[in-house]
């Protein structure tokens, strides 16, 4: 087994993506910006950006589209500043309300139209924007029902939610009893119901996230420090409560060295998970390298990169011969996944708590060989944090942002877009 | 020097590892060894003053067995006598020699090999240094349940000798169970992946057949039902009983007395609540409580 773990490079089939550069620039505002979210909207790409310059507005969440044809960017929205006791006092320092994005995504409803649904991390409390053309915003934040904060996604004529509480000292603060889900059908009217039992009946399990929908199911990959992340799925029938169902649990019995699954997506039958303890959480000292797991349609769960081990279903032996890390232990969290369709695309980093640094993407077109991307990282690529990873035919978004000064306490947003030769 | 590459099962005592090591050795292309201690000492002249060291009375005796067992077809007083007397005509010889005439001995099979003590850092090297392409198995057991295994041993021993210095012993437990399983984990780290792989000792022993199967396809060996049912009776090893009385051990007593595969997963522990073994309860630091989670227990 050790002799097959070992591909040589040359096997692997080569289709290049060649990226082209996008600076980000607001017309009028000055300083560097970090891109958190991203989504496409009516043939048009939004990006929710936070401002990383000096100055009273320097940390603003702004909401940016782009023009392609023109290539210019424009603000759409932007968050508000106000005074400590909410009034724009002489004399009193003004800070942000918002203190970015966690999430975009589209929700369509029975009839096809879609909605732009926004997330924001406040200090206060969850915030959801909702926009029907992408010029117009609806902000959900009265009433005092819990509302969504962390990753959303639209399934079944549902718009779910991982909710949490507010920001502290960056670290999103943990739900008692475990995480919570919420789901609503019209989030204008409210409505949120509780779509699981909290932490799924696990106390440990205290964050989502991540979504996806295979094969009819929406898959839901809940983090655990204690035991390795769990995958859990249902298909949202009746009413919320929904009736779940555990795919995955034990970080698929690599324990706590699997604490959380950061990405997902589908691509050739197979619904394929990234594992590695996302940005915004605590991590250990001896974190391990990434892993890349995928579930077939039956059930059964196969190890794409990672440690070989003993299972429940059988041995597990990387089927890409890849271990840990794409074999870099030093690459910790696979933190994003896209699927065009024809390829899979990978983004991995190397996490340490002291740092984030030297990513690297990945593509494979059969969910088995992978290859490295050379990125345009305009210098080292230890100063890049790919952050939104978007895959359409023959084409590759890349959102994130970069250190801008010497130091790396500045940091600038980049778009990269590709063409892939598939 | 072979090119038969044994499989070594590394663990802290303790930890199932007679049971699991005669178990796989079953396998018709295996041969299970007893406890040899190989792996500790450079040279056989070092391996023969062995139990002249405190705690290492009965080192020799599971090689001894051995030898008797694979040059002489039966394990008597006078092989265990003879063997002896060929240890001390080759007391020159490395351990890696010796090592790789044991495998020589049982080719076409391969030796699986599980001496405790080898969970030291420069012990898993001198068996990395022996054979590179060996295979490693980690094995592990409930950091409670060993401790309480491991108490009850040696406190029963240390008052059968006159010296219950329990107290002491009791609060080396939790460290001696960090200590080699830390060691352990940072070896395989350094190894490709598949040439190490670990085993939770309770999973193997509540479905044994599930788990023998992949050690087999692991090591790329067959794995039909009929080697698989082989590997369940390891009481047709030559080194599940007693020995001649000058080599009577060489395994755990228990195993001796009842050397079968008993099939069912073992009483659950917890990582939460005061252990039974310390005179002033406490629970498990944090040391252990990550290690153990890494591990796949709670």
């Amino acid at each position: 087994m050790m002799t097959e773990l070992r591909s040589p490079e040359a096997m692997t089939p080569s289709h290049a993506v060649a990226f082209n550069t996008l600076a980000v620039s607001i017309p009028g505002v000055a300083g560097g910006q970090r891109l958190q979210a991203a989504a496409f909207f009516r043939k048009r790409l939004y990006v929710g950006v936070l401002g990383d310059g000096g100055g009273d507005r320097s940390r603003i969440a702004r909401l940016l589209r782009y023009y392609p044809g023109a290539e210019r960017w424009e603000a759409v929205f932007e968050t508000s500043v106000a005074t400590p006791d909410g009034s724009r006092q002489r004399g009193r320092r003004p800070f942000p309300l918002e203190l970015g994005w966690r999430a975009i995504t589209v929700m369509p409803d029975q009839q096809g139209r879609e909605t732009l649904c926004l997330s924001l991390l406040c200090a206060r409390q969850p915030r959801l924007l909702l926009s029907d053309d992408g010029e117009r915003f609806e902000a959900l934040t009265d009433g005092g029902e819990p509302r969504p904060f962390g990753p959303l996604h639209a399934f079944q004529g549902w718009l779910f939610g991982a909710l949490a509480g507010a920001m502290s000292d960056g670290i999103a603060e943990k739900s008692e009893g475990g995480a919570i889900l919420h789901a609503s059908r019209d989030p204008r009217a409210g409505g949120w119901l509780a779509a699981n039992v909290p932490g799924f009946g696990d106390p440990h399990n205290q964050v989502i996230h991540s979504f996806q929908v295979f094969q009819g199911w929406l898959y839901a990959a809940v983090g655990n420090p204690f035991a390795g992340f769990q995958l859990w799925r249902t298909q949202a029938r009746g009413e919320p409560p929904f009736d779940w169902d555990r795919v995955l649990e034990q970080g698929a019995q690599r324990y706590s060295f699997n604490a959380a699954a950061p990405a997902m997506a589908v691509f050739q039958d197979a619904l394929y998970i990234g594992t590695g303890v996302p940005m915004g959480e605590p991590l250990l000292e001896d974190a391990a390298g990434c892993e890349l797991i995928r579930v077939l349609p039956d059930g059964r769960w196969e190890l794409v990169t990672g440690q070989p081990r003993f299972s429940p279903i059988g041995l597990q032996v990387p089927v890409s011969t890849r271990g840990p890390g794409f074999d870099d232990p030093a690459q910790t969290v696979l933190s994003c996944l896209a699927s065009s369709g024809d390829a899979l695309y990978a983004a991995t980093l190397a996490r340490t708590p002291e740092a984030v640094s030297g990513f690297k993407l990945w593509q494979t077109v059969d969910g088995e060989q992978w290859r490295p991307i050379a990125a345009p990282t305009d210098g080292p690529s230890a100063a890049c944090l790919p952050r939104v990873l978007m895959a359409l035919p023959k084409f590759l978004f890349v959102g994130g942002d970069r250190c801008s000064d010497p130091t790396g306490d500045r940091r600038e947003a980049f778009v990269w877009f590709g063409k892939s030769e598939i | 020097m072979t090119d038969r590459q044994p499989l070594f099962i590394l663990c802290p005592g303790r930890s199932f590892s007679s049971v699991v090591c005669t178990t796989i050795g079953q396998h018709p292309e295996l041969y299970g060894l007893p406890e040899i201690y190989l792996g500790i000492v450079d040279t056989v002249d070092e391996w023969l003053r062995l139990p002249s060291q405190p705690g290492r009375k009965h080192m020799n005796q599971g090689l001894l067995r051995v030898l008797a067992e694979l040059q002489h077809g039966e394990q008597t007083e006078d092989t265990v006598r003879e063997v002896r007397a060929w240890l001390r005509q080759h007391r020159h010889w490395t351990t890696t020699r010796l090592f790789h005439d044991l495998a020589e001995r049982v080719a076409p099979r391969q030796l699986v090999d599980k001496s405790p003590t080898q969970g030291k850092p420069e012990n898993l090297r001198r068996l990395l240094k022996m054979f590179p392409q060996a295979f490693f198995l980690h094995l592990t057991r409930h950091p409670r349940s060993t401790g309480n295994s491991f108490y009850r041993a040696k406190s029963a021993r240390a008052l059968l000798q006159g010296h219950p210095d329990l107290n002491r012993l009791a609060n080396l437990i939790e460290d001696h169970w960090i200590m080699i399983h830390a060691n352990i984990l940072g070896f395989t780290a350094s190894l490709p992946p598949g040439q190490a792989m670990r085993l939770l000792g309770e999973d193997f022993l509540a479905e044994p057949a599930l788990y023998l199967r992949q050690i087999a396809e692991w090591l790329n060996l067959r794995t039909d039902d009929d080697a698989i049912e082989a590997m369940q009776h390891p009481e047709t090893s030559p080194y599940a009983r007693f020995g001649p009385v000058n080599a009577r051990h060489g395994n755990n007593r228990g195993f001796l007395e009842e050397p079968f595969l008993k099939a069912g997963r073992p009483s659950p522990a917890s990582l939460a609540g005061p252990l039974e073994w310390l005179p002033q309860p406490r629970g498990f630091g944090p040391k252990m409580l990550r290690l153990a989670r890494q591990l796949g227990y709670q």
